[in-house]
This record gives structure tokens, sequence and C-alpha cells, in this order.
């Protein structure tokens, strides 16, 4: 797979790659720090209308986090980062796919790849069920499972 | 129908989202040197006074949180016992306002700071106070965390750094380290 790095709970593979259907919520904001916040709140409202549990949700929030923060520092200034969240049905639950992706304001410019290091993997790896980092953009799967009942 | 109650907080007046919280007292072990003095007492040797003051270049709280009406983000602030108090969404855009206000604290034998009131945290954040811890061990002193809220505590665990950390409990007295 390339440059590609996946998590080992469940690398992200064809079925899991967020062109399966049309986006459900899409979010283009500046590639600055300082909105990271406003995309943590907008894809946990979304994921909270999806039935996420509250521990699911903080799991989340952090992994849009981290994968935001490494693909924001890559980027030129100027550049935007956009969000597309999609969501499928499955047979015990439903699983949220994120792709996140930077979008330099002038095309010429090439981004960095984003420097991923050790910790940012565990992490993703702990609060995912299953991501890809390549060279222009994440890939994050989250799933919930259905309440009990 | 109540009227819901008016908000004087400045935050909720203005839509900079960058302000930075000052205290009637700088929090121990803030120096003479430090920001503190020059941003929110007026200078050094000038009157105390409670204040807020914007700032877009620190960065310290943003507007990104509603709660009970308060709109924040990260405070910096100073507890009844003068412990240095770090609360809110602590990310990357946090990394300097942390950097800064654990970078000022002198290396005791028990730099304290309250955490109860951190409600989100990333690596970014962890690696800043891990680089703090260090420099305070490396002096002589330690940097001990009070009252760790469930998403640092979370954090800490999800990324294997534990031993990186003392932890205290609060009131009770509780502390734990490993390593």
């Amino acid at each position: 797979m390339n440059d590609a790095t996946s998590g080992a709970r469940g690398a992200v593979g064809d079925e899991a790659r967020l062109d399966t259907g049309g986006a459900l919520v899409e979010l283009v904001v500046p590639a600055r720090p300082r909105f990271l916040a406003t995309v943590r709140l907008v894809a946990a409202s979304v994921a909270s209308d999806l039935g996420f549990s509250v521990d699911d949700l903080d799991e989340l929030r952090i992994a849009i986090d981290e994968a935001l923060t490494l693909l924001m520092a890559a980027q030129p200034p100027g550049a935007t980062v956009r969000l597309t969240f999609t969501a499928e049905p499955q047979l015990d639950g439903v699983a949220g796919r994120l792709r996140i992706e930077g979008a330099p304001a002038d095309a010429s410019a090439s981004p960095a790849a984003p420097a991923v290091d050790a910790l940012v993997t565990h992490i993703l790896d702990a609060v995912t069920d299953g991501f890809e980092i390549g060279a222009d953009g994440f890939a994050l799967v989250k799933k919930a499972a259905h309440a009990p009942g | 129908m109540s009227t819901p109650p008016q908000t004087d907080h400045p935050a909720s007046r203005a839509h900079r989202s960058h302000t930075i919280r000052c205290i009637s007292r700088p929090p121990r072990g803030y120096g003479r040197g430090h920001d503190w003095w020059t941003r929110c007492s007026g200078g050094v040797g000038g009157p105390r006074r409670t204040t807020e003051a914007v700032d877009d270049d620190v960065g310290v709280a943003t507007a990104s949180e509603q709660n009970g009406g308060m709109v924040q983000r990260v405070t910096v602030a100073e507890n009844a016992d003068g412990t240095l108090a770090l609360a809110g969404e602590l990310d990357a855009y946090a990394t300097e306002t942390v950097e800064r206000a654990l970078g000022a604290l002198s290396a005791s034998a028990d730099a304290a700071v309250d955490v109860s009131g951190v409600t989100f945290v990333d690596s970014a954040v962890l690696r800043v106070l891990v680089r703090q811890s260090e420099r305070l061990v490396s002096q002589g002193g330690r940097l001990r965390l009070v009252r760790p809220s469930p998403a640092l505590r979370r954090l800490i665990e999800l990324s294997g750094l534990r031993s990186a950390f003392t932890l205290d409990a609060g009131a009770s007295g509780d502390e734990d380290r490993d390593g």
C-alpha cells in the first residue's frame, strides 16, 4: 500500500474508503489550529445524531483532532482542510467514515507529507476502528454499536 | 416562560474569539519577568485587578464551547490556594499558552497544576506536559498534575505515557506514579 500507514485494528480497505456513498456532511475550514475545536464540535454533533455513545464521541474527537493537527501543520499558508463525513449502516450499528484532505490555496503549492510519529499512531490505533494516512490526507473509520434493547 | 439570564462575560459581548483571562494575583511561581505582570497587573508593581484583556497573539481562550452561557476555550487561572489551574480544551492551538504557563513555574520541589477542568486534550499538549515535567525534574523539582480530569487521564492512558506523570487525586492526598 505504497506510503500509507494503516491502523492495526483494521486497515481501511477498499470497502471502507469514503467514496462508497454520498457525503453526509462536508466541512471546509482554514488549515489553522484555531479551527480544531470547531471541527471537533461539528463532527461530534454529526456522530451523536448517528447514535454514537459518549465514549465513542470522545474517541472520535480525539481521532479527528490528531489527524487534523498533523494535516494542518503540513499545509502551506492559506490552505484549507476539507472534511467529508459519511455513514454506513452495519449489522450491529453504524460506521462513521471521515476523509480529511488539505487543499492549498495555490494549486502549485504542494503540501508536505504529514509528520506522523509513534505517539499519534498509537493514539489513532486506540481510538479508531481503522485509519489510513496518505500523502494527501487521512481516512478514519469509527464504528458505533446499536444501543442494547 | 422565564427570560434567559443575562451574562456579563466579555467573550459573550464580542465576536473576538481570543481572550486572556487575567486574575487578581499571579499564580504561584510566576516570577516578575512573566507576562502576567505586564498583561494583567498594570505593569510590574502595578495595581492588582481582575480583568480580561484581548490578545490575538496569546490566544488563551477562544469561543468554541458553550458552557452554561459562558463561551470559553482555555483558561489559565489561580485557585484559592494559589495553585496554577489549566482548564478548557487543550489542543494544538493552546500549546503556546500551556507551554508559557508551565514554563513560568519555578523549579520548586513540587510544582502543582490543577487540571480538573480540562475537558479535552490532545497529543500536542501532552508533549508539552512531558517536556515541562522533564524540565522540572532536571532542575530537582517535579510537575504534579492535581485532580486530572477524565479526558486527561484517558489520553495519558491511551498514549502509554502514564509513567511520565505524577498524578494527584487531590483532597484525599492520594498520589500515584508508575515508574
